[in-house]
């Protein structure tokens, strides 16, 4: 029944700290997604936890164990690696029977768990095939069949989908989190994919830079993101700059450039400060003229259709704002009609209630929100 | 100003069939995106383009002009693919230069135009940068200028963007559409992405076992699929087993179980069996059960997705089902074993007849 727990963690590379003075817990029974730009320690903290490095500071328990001076293979965690190695000699099968024999399973449990495993990832028509006569993406999934067939109690993935082609990717993220979910293990999953982690996670750990910026259930990271970069990272959003022009008891008006002016819920920023609004693209919608909008409930910003952008479900527009801002607007598609045509005098609206205040970042806007 | 005419291509590769007669006129500036699962040929016909690849069969004009014995180097084509292949010892400036350097061009002419496909990617400020100085999106930014500095009006890009984070590649696709755009470019772009394919392109081909299947404006081509392939490929659908009870001036009326949904499908006569299928986000779901055109089933799951909530719902009869519900048309409340119905608009049922291989054989992503 692992659970993990992360103190103080610190790993360097040389003049690099990968591993930036990091604490985490995962409960038992928990899928946890690591969510992360390139570059940002994912997979390196993945491996501290499988025992393939070691921290240079701090300490990690499982099941309140410290386990730094335990070995790899004594953790009952299985590690699938972005680099899978497989057997080229062995059959898809054997492959995947591999791992619960060296976990200590008898050969026929082995084999019947390994085909079980294969159905589960959609190759179950080809378990006598040799690695070599299959795509990247199947050979990716028979390298998850061979890690979920261990039957180990936590499993440590490192981008498990990420081979895979989009449209497969997106069915087998909801087949991955049922298996989790009826084998009850802890899920500990690293992707750069925002819209994975959503779908298949309890809980999101958004890492940056070595350090977690936040950690907590897509819900919460998706409706009240800590910082611009989170926001900016997970979901999306339109960032304006602003200055707050006057502040009252439950709300606030912000100057945008030029002039145009909003109301927003927030009130714990100061007059006169410089801020960052952020609305979501989804929370912006376009009327054809102020008239037809309630300006007692929205705020309005006049400006200009500059590109449309289908997307599937949702239809996103580019409207150029009078403020000079770019605002993205998205639609679900099912609403409309057809896309606006470029260059339509139009009126972009939204809640006071769906923006979100941030001070301007000492390191300025483009830097905070940067994802390499 | 490339015109591109794809004629009959064919190839073989010992006994597996790359491509199969595959036929496509690209007009001059289209941006033309070609999407299949891995292993339907995609690839190949790019390359066969390109001319890296000779086909047996079969030929591909451009301006009218037959390219068989045009060697690769004097085609006029821009190439791009997924590994990022720039000098690693050369700067910037020196990558992107490179084609009309080694092609003797002046080089005042040839810096004219590598600063200003530079300024058009916002790397004017990079030109003495190292590769490795810069992103893997830069680089790959960069890859795209140097295919386009010898003056190529034709680009062809293979999963250009493949190796990039999500996030990355979602903003980068529209600066090299807006580039492409700027330049009055004619664009082939091979990818396995599909919102990628729908977001930029003109025009999109499906292609599947070395044929193209169905093609036609994004926006065209999710709505009404002509293909069971194509509604299950371009984005998710839910596919059920239905027969037509009766037609009536709009169109036929299916029946699922003991529920039934009205089409707008011609042509189908009462008591045939078909397949029907429903996009996640072209249903409403609510609580209770609803009028007598809607299906009704039991929410088993429910999970927050961002600007949607997606619900698992095991309809009568047993199938499960996904419907999308965007937020921003408000919350609703509905918790798992909740009993709802879910509706639909005649428009967004689309019919098709069974499969003679079966509907799971048929949908097969490889």
């Amino acid at each position: 029944m692992p659970s993990v727990r992360l103190v103080d963690i610190v790993k360097r590379f040389g003049a690099i700290t990968a591993i930036n003075r990091l604490s985490m817990e995962i409960a038992d029974r928990e899928y946890v997604c690591i969510l992360g730009p390139t570059g940002s320690g994912k997979t390196t903290l993945l491996r501290l936890i499988a025992g393939l490095t070691t921290p240079d500071e701090g300490e990690l328990y499982i099941d309140d164990k410290p386990v730094s001076k335990i070995q790899a293979e004594e953790r009952g965690a299985v590690y699938v690696p972005q680099q899978y190695a497989l057997f080229p000699h062995l059959t898809v099968l054997e492959n995947v029977a591999f791992g619960p024999l060296a976990h200590g399973m008898n050969e026929q449990e082995a084999l019947r768990t390994a085909r079980e495993m294969l159905e589960m990832v959609r190759l179950g028509h080809r378990v006598d095939s040799k690695p070599d006569e299959l795509s990247g993406g199947m050979q990716q999934r028979v390298a998850l069949a061979r890690g979920l067939a261990t039957r180990a109690k936590l499993l440590l993935l490192d981008e498990p989908l990420g081979a895979l082609d989009a449209r497969l990717r997106q069915e087998l993220r909801y087949k991955l989190r049922e298996l989790a979910e009826d084998s009850g293990v802890t899920a500990i999953h690293v992707t750069h994919d925002q819209a994975e982690a959503m779908a298949v996670s309890d809980r999101i750990a958004v890492l940056r830079e070595g350090r977690i910026r936040q950690y907590t259930t897509p819900f919460h990271i998706y409706m009240r993101p800590q910082s611009l970069f989170v926001a900016h990272f997970v979901g999306g959003a339109n960032f304006l700059q602003a200055v707050v022009a006057r502040r009252h008891p439950e709300e606030s008006v912000l100057e945008l450039h030029l002039g145009p002016r909003i109301i927003v819920r927030d009130t714990t920023h100061l007059s006169a400060e410089e801020v960052v609004v952020v609305i979501r693209e989804d929370r912006v919608n376009i009327a054809e003229s102020a008239e037809h909008v309630d300006s007692d409930r929205y705020n309005t910003i006049e400006g200009e259709i500059q590109s449309s952008r289908f997307l599937g479900s949702f239809v996103s527009h580019q409207i150029r704002l009078v403020s000079g801002d770019l605002l993205t607007s998205k639609t679900p598609t099912e609403k409309l009609e057809k896309p606006l045509p470029v260059g339509r005098k139009v009126v972009a609206y939204f809640k006071p209630s769906d923006t979100m205040v941030y001070s301007y970042p000492p390191i300025g806007l483009p830097r905070e929100l940067r994802v390499i | 100003m490339p015109h591109v005419q794809i004629v009959g291509l064919t190839k073989r590769f010992g006994s597996v069939i790359a491509l199969e007669d595959v036929n496509l006129d690209i007009q001059e500036r289209e941006y033309v995106s070609i999407i299949g699962p891995s292993g339907c040929g995609k690839s190949t016909l790019m390359k066969c383009v390109a001319g890296i690849i000779t086909p047996d069969v079969g030929k591909v004009l451009v301006n009218g002009q037959e390219m068989r014995n045009v060697p690769i180097q004097h085609r006029r084509m821009g190439y791009v693919f997924q590994e990022i292949a720039l000098f690693p010892h050369m700067r910037i400036f020196e990558n992107v230069s490179y084609g009309p350097r080694v092609q003797g061009q002046p080089s005042q002419s040839a810096k004219a135009l590598v600063d200003e496909l530079l300024d058009l990617i916002k790397l004017n400020d990079r030109v003495d940068s190292f590769p490795q100085e810069l992103s893997g999106g830069a680089q790959q930014k960069v890859a795209v200028s140097r295919a386009l500095a010898s003056g190529s009006a034709l680009l062809l890009l293979d999963e250009p963007f493949g190796a990039l984070d999500a996030k990355v590649r979602a903003d980068l696709r529209y600066e090299v559409r807006k580039m492409t755009d700027d330049l009055r470019l004619t664009i082939l772009h091979v990818t396995h992405d599909q919102e990628e394919a729908m977001s930029i392109s003109d025009r999109v081909i499906i292609m599947k076992a070395g044929r193209i299947i169905e093609e036609g404006p994004p926006l065209e081509l999710y709505l009404r699929p002509k293909m069971i392939f194509t509604a299950n490929f371009l984005g998710e659908a839910n596919f059920l087993e239905a027969k037509v009870i009766r037609q009536t001036s709009a169109g036929a009326v299916v029946q699922i179980g003991d529920m039934r949904l009205q089409t707008l499908e011609k042509n189908r006569g009462a008591g045939e069996e078909v397949i029907i299928s429903l996009r996640p986000g072209f249903m409403s779901i609510a609580k209770g059960s609803g009028n007598e055109n809607c299906l009704r089933g039991v929410v088993l799951g429910i999970r927050f997705m961002g600007h949607v909530v997606r619900y698992e719902v095991e309809i009568a009869g047993g199938r499960t089902m996904h419907v999308e519900h965007p937020l921003c048309f408000g919350e609703l409340e509905i918790e798992p074993l909740d009993k709802v119905n879910l509706s639909t608009s005649p428009q967004h049922v689309m019919v098709y007849s069974v499969p003679e291989r079966g509907l799971e054989k048929e949908l097969q992503l490889e």
